[in-house]
């Protein structure tokens, strides 16, 4: 039997059913008054996003996000090894790991997987070496080659533009031009003694050939800002 | 009879601020409202400035109405009306002042009816405002359990077991003209 449609209740509901009818009001003032209003009431902007129960929504996915990251973390961290920035995690995960509540056989296998993977790290230190030296040796040659632009660069355009100077007959602006190019001049002076060094360092490179080549440029390249800087002096401009 | 499809054309044009649609949507819809407001308030005057305030309201909230096929806008408007009519309780003083219960036959289209039902109307208005709602929504304007729960903001078995409570008390007032 269902309780909620006993004959009493269909009677009912019949009855509320053929009682149902409208009533007069004033619709149309209503409505001349309600679309008056509508101007003056914006509506807001649609939004993209919109969360039925934000509350429990937002938790959930702040969880979820905390969840995510913590778990991303350990996965990243199981690959680290000592000296990566994530290791004291992939420590902590191996610390937890052999003070599990194992068997005497599954602590010794644990405590050889450990050192299995501490083998392997020093299996992969030579490899690790050399692709540091050779991050290294690009370093080295991308900072020599825009060391030698930048400053090509500096001593041709001051160059051209105390020349336009110069046949305008604004002697005063150019020589301003000249005591920025004497203090270019100085700094690359003084930077024998970098370039002599890194020369020195880098005999044993593999790009030691490509270096030497750009060390080249960079050495005329200097010695062109401390002629430049010279020159003013000499003609005495 | 309008078709859901005309009204959510509507209700899409309404949402680029297109003042003309919303006002056909206020003539298809605002004698349901005050029907449903009169109802639970009988007074004429309460009711008009309540119907005013929930058009008010969708008008301004309409961005946030998402058109979907299980979403009726019907259903949508309903729902502020009766969360519009339990703020206007709740912001009332608890008593009823005498002078502002109405005789509402006055306001009936078909006042011979009204008459009829007259023991009706009175014994509804008695009725907790759930109690109300529920036997309006479900069987004044035969709304299915889940358009009521939505509008109620309660769950279907929730809005059964309301049904069933409230047809047992609006018995029970009218027991002795059953």
């Amino acid at each position: 039997m269902n309780i909620f449609k006993s004959d009493e209740n269909e009677k009912l509901i019949r009855l509320l059913a053929s009682a149902q009818q409208d009533f007069k009001f004033s619709q149309g003032d209503i409505k001349t008054r309600l679309l008056a209003q509508l101007p003056h009431a914006k509506q807001p902007a649609a939004k993209q996003f919109r969360f039925s129960s934000p509350l429990i929504f937002r938790s959930g996915f702040f969880f979820a996000g905390v969840i995510l990251l913590v778990s991303g973390t350990f996965v990243a961290a199981s690959q680290s090894q000592p000296g990566d920035k994530l290791f004291g995690i992939n420590k902590l995960r191996q610390e937890m790991l052999v003070r599990l509540p194992l068997g005497a056989e599954g602590k010794a296998k644990a405590h050889a997987h450990l050192v299995e993977e501490r083998l392997k790290s020093l299996d992969r230190l030579p490899e690790q070496a050399a692709q540091v030296k050779l991050r290294q040796e690009n370093r080295k040659l991308e900072v020599i080659k825009e060391t030698e632009r930048s400053l090509n660069q500096a001593v041709n355009t001051i160059r051209k533009n105390q020349e336009a100077l110069e046949k305008k007959g604004n002697k005063e602006a150019a020589s301003r031009l000249q005591d920025v190019l004497t203090t270019i001049g100085d700094m690359a002076e003084k930077r024998e003694q970098t370039i002599k060094r890194i020369e020195e360092e880098s005999k044993n490179d593999t790009k030691r050939e490509l270096l030497e080549g750009h060390l080249k440029d960079l050495k005329e390249a200097r010695q062109k800002a401390i002629d430049e800087g010279k020159r003013w002096e000499r003609t005495g401009n | 009879m309008v078709s859901e499809q005309e009204i959510q054309q509507l209700v899409s044009k309404a949402k680029q601020a297109d003042e003309s649609s919303f006002g056909q949507l206020y003539d298809i819809f605002s004698q349901q409202v005050f029907n449903f407001l009169l109802g639970k308030l009988a007074h004429k005057q309460t009711a008009e400035d309540l119907v005013q305030t929930v058009f008010l309201k969708t008008w301004t909230n309409l961005n946030k109405y998402q058109q979907r096929p299980s979403a009726k806008f019907s259903t949508w408007l309903f729902q502020i009306a009766n969360f519009t009519l339990i703020d206007y309780w709740r912001a009332k003083k608890p008593t009823v002042e005498i002078n502002e219960i109405e005789n509402l036959s006055q306001f009936a289209v078909n006042q011979p009816l009204y008459e009829e039902y007259d023991y009706l109307w009175k014994a509804m208005l008695t009725l907790p405002l759930t109690y109300q709602t529920v036997l309006d929504l479900r069987f004044k304007q035969d709304r299915s359990v889940s358009e009521t729960a939505k509008i109620m903001k309660k769950s279907q078995v929730s809005i059964r077991v309301l049904q069933h409570r409230a047809l047992r008390r609006l018995r029970q007032t009218l027991e002795p003209k059953l």
